[in-house]
């Protein structure tokens, strides 16, 4: 990287691109993600965004609804401040974030932009990127498209009414497959790196200045795609009591169940903010909190009650969390 | 940063950073492909390739291979790797024009979208073909909504069904598109090809018209056969683009996403939809003035004609038209002469150009005398065909009502031959004499009814 990275504080002071105006549910992870994508990317280049389907987008640019992007209007001496924000389909955010570095590409060659080369940064969320998209988010990466992709992983599609995604942990509740299904979900962070992601991290904004880290990273990663999975608790979907976003963001990394990650191709990564087994907290302490896995355990008086007969089930889940650690640990190898 | 104060609001559609992109500089960086008038021999993808390899608002090129459009792409991409597009800047190589390849023609449109919306000035297109118009599909309905008309989609007709799988061409993958909100115009022969690509943007980009235009051709009939072309030098061609591209007025160019605060792609509640629709179809009627002033224009500087809504051949007598479109059209165009004698009957011809917006209004006025017309549908379709349902609803707005006989002939680029065209003229003559339609639909093979 040509420059040093900012420091937490000089992160946490810069200018936000997320602005009032959004229609996220409060108590919405997306919301913190988007105002450290929005600092993150106030580094005096010009900004593009662009957003597949997803709460994000519907949430942020509902016409006549303000826009809630932007940093305001700009004399031309802030060029670097604007911000251009698109909205095409369901799984195209990646592609059409590839297309905007392609354009710009060609003008900075033949020297018709003279301005600091684009932020150029896609956002998503998983079904976007995973299910419906996994083609096009995956062949920008094969691609080395020089873009920043943030994928929203919050296990369900949450705009339609939060259905079932390939994403979601096993058994977790959802509105088309009640109870959940017992398959472990797609290895998102895997697939990236095969791919052959430039950068790939996965981290929580819960864990504040390792994310604030992984989005300057991200976004100034200029020899390929940098893929950033952001666990991201949905209150509505996942039904938990307001204010535990934060908790359960940590929590999800603690458990092993979505670990805190990061890796540069071509170098050692690391699995972060996860006990090492015997020491991590219990999957349990992170599904009580959240009703849609009451079917497998719950808090009864402050003490966890798992389900006669699903003991079974907690234990593969547990079992998940423990083999994606490791797996984990495998790509920071890689 | 060297930015001149140039900050310019466009109405709805936010700021403009007049200076962010010096398109200035990308025209001067530009290698021109021709330096004169060239009389080459060349097929239809080749037409379809030359003028975005001539435009230096086209810098990079999408695509999907699919027969029969494939030849479009690698003409390009074999074009643009051979050296003659490279410059030096500051010792650096660079390659100013470039072919895009994506892993399906659904990521070849998402691409279109972005790159189109990233600079609005420049010019941003693919070539496909069936199925891969098909797959575009979810991306070609939003694009037609967009107001990016800096975006060309040439479609290679091929008959677009898979079962069974069939490579040649026929109009059912244009035909089943002309809801998706592009401006869509049939062409016959190379040269018609290369001089609608030639005027298409102007259409397109003009901000009354602010639509994605959709050229095609047939494929295997067009798509594969050789025929001189005259290609025009890159000066002439770019300076046309130009000027036509001023005949819209100044100042309402909107901004993209490299060059301005906008936002493009929000979404909507039932209260707010259908007044994007009005303007969406405003836009879209806006084409059919829009159209014949960039056609005069071409004619003028070109000496060609330009761009016309349909083509009439021996209309001005006429008693009886048969209508068609697409190479096919060349047949009964030979036959005419002996078609009139035979049947001692006035026929003419309309050849049908632009399919979307259809042009209705001109239509019914060129057939205002004929007393059957027969309509020729190349394309599988549920009823009596496509162009014979836009046929019948033109002529019914104008209060009109001459029988309509519908034919299904050519699908799957099966030969059009001259017994076939003569018993289309025997039917619609027959047609006229007994003042009504024989039957709702026929299908013709060879002359014979199937
Ligand atoms: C092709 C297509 N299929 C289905 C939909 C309906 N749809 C819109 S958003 C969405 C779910 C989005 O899920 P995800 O990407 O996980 O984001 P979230 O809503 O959870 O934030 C679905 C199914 C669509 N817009 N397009
Ligand atoms: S439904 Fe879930 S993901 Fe969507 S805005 Fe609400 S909390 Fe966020």
């Amino acid at each position: 990287m040509a420059r040093p990275l900012p420091t937490f504080k000089e992160h946490a002071l810069r200018e936000d691109a997320f602005v009032e105006g959004h229609a996220l549910c409060p108590g919405c992870m997306e919301a913190v993600t988007f105002h450290e994508v929005g600092r993150a990317t106030d580094n005096g280049k010009k900004t593009v965004l662009t957003l597949g389907t997803f709460c994000g987008e519907v949430s942020t640019l509902m016409y006549p609804n303000l826009i809630s992007w932007g940093r305001g209007p700009q004399s031309p001496e802030l060029f670097g401040k604007s911000l251009g924000v698109m909205h095409n389909v369901f799984e195209s955010s990646p592609t059409i974030a590839e297309a905007v570095r392609d354009v710009a590409t060609v003008l900075e060659g033949v020297g018709a932009w003279k301005a600091p080369s684009p932020n150029v940064v896609a956002l998503s969320g998983d079904g976007g990127a995973l299910a419906i998209g996994l083609r096009s988010l995956l062949h920008t990466i094969q691609r080395r498209a020089r873009i920043a992709i943030f994928v929203q992983m919050n296990e369900v599609f949450a705009n339609t009414g939060f259905q079932f995604s390939p994403t979601a942990l096993p058994f977790a509740d959802s509105s088309t497959a009640p109870g959940g299904l017992p398959e472990d979900p797609i290895d998102h962070v895997g697939l990236a790196i095969a791919a052959g992601a430039a950068f790939v991290a996965q981290g929580s904004p819960a864990f504040a200045p390792f994310f604030a880290e992984v989005a300057e990273e991200a976004i100034n990663t200029s020899n390929g795609t940098a893929v950033v999975f952001v666990p991201s608790p949905c209150i509505a979907g996942w039904k938990f009591e307001e204010g535990l976003t934060a908790e359960l963001g940590k929590l999800a990394s603690q458990t092993g169940l979505f670990p805190c990650f990061r890796k540069r191709a071509g170098e050692p990564g690391e699995v972060k903010h996860v006990p090492e087994k015997g020491k991590r907290p219990p999957v349990e302490q992170y599904l009580v909190k959240q009703r849609r896995f009451e079917h497998l355990a719950r808090l009864v008086d402050g003490e966890i009650r798992v389900t006669p007969g699903r003991e079974g089930d907690l234990a593969k889940l547990q079992s998940y969390a423990d083999r994606n650690v490791e797996r984990l640990k495998k790509w920071a190898a890689f | 940063m060297t930015m001149e104060p140039a900050l310019k609001l466009v109405g709805d559609y936010g700021a403009r950073y007049e200076s962010a992109i010096d398109l200035k500089r990308v025209e001067e960086m530009h290698r021109p492909l021709y330096d004169e008038e060239t009389a080459i021999s060349a097929d239809g993808n080749v037409a379809a390739a030359i003028p975005f390899l001539q435009w230096w608002r086209a810098i990079i090129m999408a695509g999907f291979p699919i027969t029969p459009a494939t030849k479009w792409l690698e003409h390009l991409a074999a074009q643009t790797m051979g050296g003659h597009f490279d410059v030096e800047v500051q010792g650096r190589k660079v390659r100013t024009k470039r072919v895009k390849q994506l892993e399906a023609e659904h990521a070849a449109a998402d691409w279109l979208a972005g790159a189109a919306a990233a600079s609005r000035d420049l010019v941003f297109g693919t070539a496909t073909s069936s199925v891969g118009l098909d797959h575009m599909t979810e991306t070609l309905r939003s694009l037609g909504a967009s107001g990016l008309g800096n975006v060309v989609v040439v479609n290679v007709c091929r008959a677009t069904a898979n079962y069974p799988l069939c490579i040649e061409g026929d109009p059912s993958d244009t035909l089943g598109h002309r809801d998706d909100g592009f401006i869509q115009v049939m062409c016959r022969g190379k040269q018609q090809i290369y001089d609608t690509l030639l005027q298409l943007p102007a259409v397109g980009m003009h901000p009354d018209v602010m639509t994605p235009t959709m050229p095609a051709y047939f494929g295997i009939k067009d798509s594969h056969r050789s025929a001189r072309l005259i290609v025009e030098p890159d000066q002439k061609v770019n300076a046309f683009l130009d000027e036509a591209l001023a005949l819209g007025q100044q100042g309402t160019h909107p901004p993209g996403l490299l060059d301005g605060d906008t936002s493009l792609g929000n979404c909507v509640t039932s209260a707010w939809f259908q007044s994007f629709k009005v303007g969406q179809k405003r836009r879209i009627q806006a084409a059919l003035e829009v159209l014949p002033k960039v056609a005069a224009l071409f004619q003028e500087r070109f000496g060609r004609p330009g761009l016309q809504l349909f083509e009439q051949h021996r209309m001005d007598d006429a008693e009886v038209a048969l209508v068609c479109l697409g190479p096919d059209a060349g047949t009964v165009l030979q036959l005419l002469p002996d078609l009139r004698r035979e049947l001692e009957m006035r026929i003419g011809v309309v050849v049908l150009r632009l399919l979307t917006p259809f042009p209705s209004q001109a239509f019914a006025k060129a057939l205002s005398n004929v007393n059957a017309v027969g309509v020729v549908n190349e394309a599988h379709h549920h009823g009596r065909g496509h162009l014979t349902l836009d046929v019948t609803e033109a002529l019914s707005e104008s209060g009109r009502h001459p029988p309509v006989e519908s034919f299904f002939c050519g699908m799957g680029g099966a030969d059009v031959s001259a017994e076939t065209w003569r018993a289309i003229a025997r039917a619609t003559v027959q047609a006229a004499r007994t003042g009504k339609v024989s039957q709702r639909w026929h299908i013709v093979h060879e002359g014979v009814e199937l």
